[in-house]
């Protein structure tokens, strides 16, 4: 088939003007002497008078423009560089006319559907996952929320005959102890101290309810960190001096006051000291310091006790993460106490962190915000 | 009631592809406790109506129509959230495309404002076999189950569905809905029993 002059000069308009085709005349050496519109469009016109090599993402750097003429029946694929874009793989076939060279490059139209109809299978796919995956995490939310109830209700519950359980104890602790033997004091004894777990056990609980149900509220109050450490000092000192260990405490002098909820942060404060003590071997040093940076409060506790290993220190603030490290008396810990500290941290945009390294001890520092 | 110079934009934003404007539009009408049915029929059901009528006058092309429905699959997952309560339900219902049927929109809007009402929803998505179906009622035990035809095309397919469901579970209840009836053909699920055309999210409302 032949065209004649009108056809042809058609089809050469359609060519340059319209075809979604790359389209290339390159002279002998390879330089680009002229382009059609989409080719202008997708390049730039400035690549005319480049080599076209130049245009290539060519890793192997394996282009030879002879090594291509000579198969000019073959469609090779190459990846252009596209300005400011990722680059673009066309088959391209080049072909010598004369002393110049025609270069045609075309998009892989097949392989484009192929890759549409697996994106759209894909994005279909990745939509009824997050679909499944939001259900379930509606359903664990709605599973969390009924639990928390319950453990308000249930912990709120318990707490009337524990009260009972613990006066009642303590009443004949002091008002019959000369009447009983001191086995039976033990036992007394022993019921108490298990009531009094029970009841930290039951304020834990309570606490972390009230923190997931979102019922946590800051009675925040400009006051002096000082005056907090000091209180929590107070009744950290009897079972310190009951382990014999040494409460090294430093607190920097005229410290700004800072906007916090004064008995949440005691309750932190009281927890970090009394679990330094708890893992302090009899005898030890924990030490406790309170200075103020620029913007920051920073409180720390160090003890000198077995440490944790990296892995436990991952889920310390998880509840009921038992440390790996040992307690060296016979403290019985809740579980929760880490967790319900870290709510209270968050909840006044401060931090806290641990630091740990095992046979050498723990230190907690908690950071508080000055403003 | 959503306006029309909201729809307008919106439109716009799904058929240039403009993700980013479309996102802004559904998240603020969710920030604004938008209802959720006037979110799907007014602007996710009616754009991609819209989407497919210039898709058949040949205004726009299957690879835009696509581009448009896999945003929507998008915003419908951005909105999922919002209606779903994570209680238990009373009530099961499976939800599935035919066969070669590969447009799911219009089936998870239903599953998403079942559950809207309470109901446990089982979608299963575009293109699904028979046996997977039939395997899934099993499992679920549903009281309704949906059948959602896009493309009128794909009939026999349902059909097909159609005569296994109603084979291996005579008592069900089956809703048949979707795109491809939107100009007729009801009258072939006629000799189903217990097998109900629903013509519109609206009529689902009103009568579950």
């Amino acid at each position: 088939m032949s065209f004649t002059q009108p056809q042809s000069e058609i089809v050469l308009k359609y060519f340059q003007d319209d075809a979604p085709i790359l389209y290339f005349l390159l002279n002998e050496g390879g330089v680009v002497l002229s382009i059609n519109k989409y080719c202008r469009k997708l390049l730039g016109a400035n690549i005319v008078g480049d080599n076209f090599e130049e245009l290539l993402v060519d890793f192997q750097q394996s282009f030879t423009l002879e090594k291509y003429i000579h198969k000019s029946d073959t469609h090779h694929l190459l990846h252009l560089n596209i300005p400011n874009s990722l680059p673009r793989s066309y088959l391209f076939t080049f072909r010598r006319v004369n002393d110049a060279i025609l270069v045609f490059g075309k998009s892989d139209a097949e392989e484009l559907e192929l890759l549409r109809s697996e994106l759209l299978r894909a994005n279909q796919e990745l939509n009824n996952l997050t679909r499944s995956l939001q259900k379930k995490n509606a359903q664990l939310a709605h599973l969390n929320s009924v639990k928390n109830q319950f453990l308000g209700m249930a912990t709120h519950d318990l707490r009337k005959p524990i009260s009972v359980i613990l006066t009642y104890t303590e009443f004949l602790l002091d008002e019959t102890s000369e009447q009983l033997n001191s086995e039976h004091t033990g036992f007394l004894n022993k019921i108490e101290n298990s009531a009094l777990f029970m009841k930290r056990l039951v304020n834990d609980f309570l606490d972390v309810s009230a923190i997931e149900a979102g019922h946590f509220h800051l009675n925040i109050t400009q006051v002096n960190p000082a005056e907090i450490l000091e209180k929590s000092l107070v009744s950290a000192r009897i079972p310190a001096s009951k382990k014999r260990v040494d409460l090294d405490v430093k607190i920097q002098t005229g410290l700004s006051q800072i906007p916090v909820d004064a008995d949440k942060i005691e309750q932190v404060m009281s927890n970090l000291i009394g679990n330094a003590i708890e893992h302090a071997p009899l005898g030890t040093t924990v030490s406790v310091a309170l200075q103020e940076t620029e913007n920051k409060i920073l409180f720390s506790v160090e003890d000198r006790g077995d440490g944790m290993s990296r892995e436990a220190i991952k889920k310390i603030f998880s509840p009921f993460s038992r440390s790996s490290s040992t307690k060296t008396g016979s403290e019985k810990s809740t579980g929760l106490g880490l967790t319900i500290s870290r709510k209270i941290i968050d909840a006044h945009q401060g931090k806290i962190v641990a630091e740990s390294e095992e046979g050498r001890g723990t230190c907690f520092i908690v950071y508080l915000n000055k403003k | 009631m959503i306006k029309d110079e909201l729809y307008q934009a919106y439109l716009h934003a799904i058929l240039n592809g403009d993700r980013g404007a479309c996102l802004n539009i559904v998240t603020n009408l969710l920030e604004n406790k938008i209802n959720i049915r006037e979110l799907y029929t007014q602007l996710f059901q009616k754009s991609m109506y819209r989407i497919g009528e210039l898709w058949e006058m040949n205004k726009i092309s299957v690879a835009r129509e696509h581009l448009a429905t896999a945003i929507t699959e998008n915003m419908l997952s951005l909105s999922y959230p919002h209606l779903v309560s994570g209680s238990q339900s009373a009530k099961k219902v499976v939800i599935s495309c035919t066969a070669n049927e590969y447009h799911q929109i219009g089936g998870k809007m239903v599953a998403d404002i079942l559950e809207f009402h309470g109901w446990d929803a089982h979608f299963l998505g575009a293109n699904t076999p028979v046996d997977e179906l039939l395997q899934c009622i099993d499992e679920v035990k549903p009281d309704l189950i949906g059948l959602s035809l896009a493309i009128y095309f794909n009939l026999p397919a349902l059909e097909t569905t159609l005569d296994a469901v109603c084979s291996h579970y005579p008592n069900s209840d089956i809703l048949v809905g979707g795109h491809a009836f939107i100009c007729g053909g009801t009258s072939a699920l006629n000799k189903y029993s217990g097998t109900h055309y629903l013509e519109s999210l609206a009529q689902l409302e009103k009568n579950i």
